[in-house]
């Protein structure tokens, strides 16, 4: 039988990312807690599926939830067997996982075949930014609602604001990144103030993730 | 310049104090995620309690200032986890370096 539960928690040096189906995320919290996860939190996001019959029809966007987990590297594999054989990821339409390595991880590698966008501009912004991975070909973009930390109205009116943001956060193959960057500063402005911001991350492992090899099977 | 992301996990309603305490330590702004947790071992019936998860994009040299200064303004202890940045488009106007 598997063996899930680790008996101790070393210090996290990766980010264990999750997109699962809206009511599963809780269970791959306590699955990836069981198995030996440091911390893990879990919110609501948006997968959006592209096709413009789907759009037109308000059908582009299904419920997830996005788990957030960290890590050991020595239990990442334990990890990754229980979200296989637990939660299926592995098959389509089952959800996403992926590993980010953090800040002083030993074994980071160098470079990576994918790389993860997380892309955060106002709300209402967000369908531009789908807009811009759509006319790239990108696809499977991850959509969250968030409230940004800088308010000028709260300084100018001493009242509580908390502006509204979006976070779109996408999966891709480490060369389209930077042709990606060109074409958000390009056309969303994004090198102007207060455009929004967009990162990218190295991503170490992944599973369940759409590819056109698996497409033509 | 390398940079870097901070998350900083803390109990709901805590993000506002942390962002504060971030700017002064000299972050130039935050995005703020509404986020439950979870257990390892969940009772059968088991509140999941609430936590903003704080995202700052800084530079490796006032990262621990940012850390300190948080660290200082909490009685509990806080968990900071750093993702390194590879690219960044939006970001190279804002960010302060260290005098």
């Amino acid at each position: 039988m598997d063996k899930e539960i680790t008996e101790t928690l070393k210090t996290p040096n990766t980010l264990m990312v999750g997109v699962v189906t809206r009511g599963q995320g809780s269970r791959m919290m306590n699955l990836l807690r069981r198995r030996g996860a440091h911390y893990a939190v879990c919110t609501f996001a948006e997968g959006t599926v592209p096709g413009h019959i789907l759009k037109m029809l308000q059908l582009a966007k299904t419920k997830k939830e996005l788990v957030l987990a960290f890590i050991n590297d020595e239990i990442e594999d334990n990890c990754y067997r229980g979200l296989s054989m637990d939660l299926k990821i592995e098959q389509p339409g089952h959800g996403v996982a992926f590993s980010i390595p953090l800040c002083g991880n030993p074994t980071a590698p160098e470079k990576t075949e994918l790389s993860g966008a997380l892309i955060i501009v106002d709300k209402g912004k967000g369908e531009d930014v789908l807009d811009v991975f759509d006319d790239l070909g990108l696809r499977g973009g991850t959509m969250l609602s968030a409230y940004g930390g800088a308010s000028i109205a709260k300084i100018l009116f001493d009242m509580p604001v908390q502006p509204e943001k979006e976070v779109v956060f996408l999966v891709t193959p480490s060369e389209k990144i930077k042709e990606m960057l060109t074409s958000l500063e390009t056309e969303l402005q994004m090198s102007e103030p207060n455009q929004g911001i967009a990162v990218t991350f190295a991503i170490s492992r992944s599973i369940g993730l759409f590819t056109e090899a698996k497409k033509g099977s | 310049m390398t940079k870097q992301m901070l998350l900083i996990s803390v109990p709901l309603g805590k993000a506002e104090r942390v962002v504060q305490l971030a700017t002064q330590a000299g972050a130039s702004g935050a995005t703020i995620l509404h986020t439950r947790e979870g257990f390892a071992e969940p009772k059968a019936f088991q509140l999941e309690p609430q936590r903003d998860l704080v995202m700052i994009v800084t530079s490796p040299e006032i990262r621990a200032g940012i850390e300190e200064s948080v660290q200082q303004g909490f009685d509990q202890t806080i968990e900071f986890y750093c993702l390194p940045i590879i690219d960044s488009v939006g970001l190279d106007r804002g960010l302060p370096i260290k005098e």
